[in-house]
C-alpha cells in the first residue's frame, strides 16, 4: 500500500491548492510586518526584532492556532497570540515578542514555527498511515 | 491527586481548561515543553477503531487541541471535491424553480477523483466570455434531460404515481456524464456517478419536463458546503471517571444507572468499576445525585480525541484525513516562502 499511496502523494500535492495566478512566484502580499508604533515618538517609531507583529493575507484560526502553539513551544517567546481584527477582512494578525535575552529575532522564531509545523504534519501522516495498514492487517 | 491531564467536569462548571505545556508558563519544567518534533514523534499515539468505505473513527493521542482542531477544520472546508456549478436550463416545465432545481443539483455528492481535475481560474463575474473558462481538463459536464409521460398500462383505480405515470420522481442517477476531450478514456473504468443514485431531485407530472446540462468543478467547502468532501468530521475528549470511594451492592447498580449501558461494570464481589469511559456521554447524571457526588468525578482527557469522520463518498475517509495534513503543511510551506513585507 505504501508505494502506491506515495507515488500517488506526489500526483496530489500540486493540486492542492488554487495555483497561484502569478504562477510559482511566492505572493509578496502574503505576509507584512506591522510596524511597532511608539507613542511617545511616533515618527521615529522603528522596527524591533523581537516584538513583532505580522499581518498574514488569507489565513484564518486553521492556522493561526496552531502557528500559535508552535510559537508558544519556543523557549525564547515570551507571548504569542494571534487574533482575526474582522470577521469580513481575510486578514490574521500574529504578534509575538521574545525575551530580552532571546537567541532568535521574531522572524526566524516564525520560521521555525513552520518548520516544525511541516515536520509536525510528516509524523503525523505517517503514524495515521501506520496505523491504517495495522487496522487492514488485522481485519 | 491533581493531574494537570483531565478536564475536570462539575456540577455547573469545567475547571483546569487552560493548557499548560509552554515553556513560558513556568520556568521549572520549561525545558521538557519546548517543541520537540522526536518527542512528538514518540509521543503520538494513532489507532484506527473502525474503516469502513463512508466512515472512520480513530483516536489521536497526545496532540494538542490546536492541532487536531486545525485538522478538523481543514477536513471540513479546505479539502476540494467535485461539486456542480453551473447548470445552464434549456427546458423546465416542472413545479420547482430553475435557481431551486439548480441548487438542488448543486448539492449532490459526486463520486469524481478530485485528482482527476484541475483548477478552474475563475475570471471576472459576468463577463461574456465567461463560459470559455469551462475545458475539458477542469469541468465535467452532466445532462439532466426527463419527461413525465402517462403509463397507459396501468390498473384501473390505481392511485399511485409511481405506477400511473413514467419518471414521476427525478432522481440523482438520472444525471447522466457527458465526455468531453479524452474524459471517455480518463474515467473508463471509474464512471462519473453520483455517490447515491436515489437522490431525489424533483417531482414530475405528465407534460412536465426538464432538459439542462450541469458544469461540475474543483471546489473547496470553504467557498460553499456542496465542495466539503465529507457529512461530518468531529472530534470529542475522551471521557474520565473517577470513583473514588468503592461502592457495593444495591449503591453499585444505582451508580450503574447513572451511566449509559456499559460504562460501568460490577465485578463478582458486588464493586462498581469503570468498564469503558469511552460509551459515555458525560451527561453528568451521577452528580446529581447526593450518595455519589463528591466520591465520584467526572472529566475528559486533555489530549485524547476520539475522531469521527463521515465521508460523502467521493472519497475514503482516511484519504480525506490524509489530504488535511497534507494541506496544513503545505499551508505552513507556502507562508515560510513567502517573502516578508514590510
Amino acid at each position: 500500500m505504501s508505494d502506491i499511496e506515495e507515488s500517488k502523494m506526489e500526483v496530489e500535492e500540486t493540486s492542492l491548492t488554487p495555483t497561484p495566478i502569478n504562477n510559482g512566484a511566492y505572493d509578496t502580499n502574503k505576509i507584512k510586518l506591522l510596524k511597532n508604533v511608539n507613542i511617545y515618538d511616533e515618527i521615529n517609531s522603528k522596527i524591533d526584532d523581537y516584538n513583532c507583529s505580522f499581518q498574514i493575507l488569507d489565513e484564518d484560526h486553521t492556522l493561526g492556532n496552531v502557528l500559535r502553539y508552535m510559537i508558544m513551544k519556543n523557549e525564547n517567546v515570551e507571548f504569542a497570540g494571534y487574533s482575526i481584527p474582522h470577521p469580513s477582512e481575510p486578514y490574521l494578525h500574529l504578534r509575538i515578542q521574545c525575551y530580552e535575552d532571546s537567541t532568535e529575532t521574531c522572524i526566524q522564531v516564525l520560521h521555525k514555527g513552520l518548520a516544525n509545523i511541516m515536520d509536525m504534519c510528516d509524523v503525523v501522516g505517517d503514524k495515521f498511515a501506520d496505523a491504517v495498514n495495522k487496522f487492514r492487517d488485522e481485519e | 491527586m491533581s493531574n494537570n491531564n483531565i478536564v475536570n467536569i462539575e456540577y455547573n462548571r469545567v475547571t483546569n481548561v487552560t493548557s499548560t505545556d509552554f515553556p513560558s508558563y513556568s520556568q521549572e519544567n520549561a525545558f521538557s515543553t519546548i517543541w520537540d518534533t522526536e518527542k512528538f514523534k514518540e509521543n503520538l499515539d494513532i489507532e484506527i477503531k473502525s474503516l469502513e468505505e463512508r466512515d472512520c473513527n480513530f483516536d489521536l493521542k497526545h496532540v494538542d487541541t490546536s492541532i487536531a482542531n486545525a485538522f478538523r477544520r481543514i477536513m471540513i472546508s479546505e479539502v476540494p471535491s467535485v461539486a456542480a456549478e453551473a447548470v445552464y436550463v434549456y427546458n423546465n416545465t416542472s413545479v420547482l424553480q430553475d435557481e431551486v432545481l439548480a441548487h438542488r443539483i448543486g448539492l449532490v455528492p459526486l463520486q469524481v477523483d478530485p485528482e482527476e481535475l484541475t483548477w478552474c481560474e475563475s475570471t471576472a463575474e459576468g463577463d461574456e466570455g465567461a463560459e470559455s473558462k469551462y475545458t475539458d481538463k477542469n469541468t465535467i459536464v452532466l445532462t439532466l434531460d426527463i419527461a413525465c409521460t402517462r403509463n397507459l398500462n396501468a390498473p384501473k383505480g390505481c392511485t399511485d404515481p409511481k405506477i400511473l405515470y413514467h419518471n414521476s420522481s427525478v432522481y440523482s442517477r438520472d444525471l447522466k456524464f457527458q465526455p468531453e476531450g479524452n474524459q471517455a478514456e480518463i474515467f473508463a473504468n471509474k464512471p462519473v456517478v453520483p455517490c447515491d443514485d436515489d437522490i431525489l431531485i424533483c417531482k414530475l407530472r405528465p407534460g412536465q419536463e426538464i432538459s439542462l446540462r450541469v458544469h461540475c468543478i474543483l471546489g473547496v467547502g470553504a467557498d460553499h458546503a456542496k465542495f466539503s468532501p465529507v457529512s461530518t468530521a468531529s472530534y470529542r475528549l475522551l471521557p474520565h471517571i473517577n470513583i473514588m470511594k468503592p461502592f457495593g451492592g444495591e449503591s453499585a447498580i444505582r451508580l450503574q444507572k447513572c451511566f449509559p449501558e456499559g460504562v460501568i461494570g460490577i465485578d463478582e464481589e458486588g464493586k462498581a468499576f469503570v468498564k469503558d469511559a469511552r460509551k459515555d456521554t458525560v451527561s453528568r447524571e451521577v452528580l446529581r445525585h447526593e450518595e455519589f457526588k463528591s466520591s465520584v468525578k467526572l472529566g475528559r482527557i486533555r489530549d485524547h480525541f476520539i475522531f469521527n469522520v463521515e465521508s460523502t463518498g467521493a472519497m475514503t475517509p482516511e484519504e480525506i484525513f490524509f489530504k488535511s495534513v497534507r494541506i496544513l503543511k503545505s499551508k505552513a510551506e507556502y507562508l515560510k516562502n513567502c517573502p516578508i513585507s514590510q
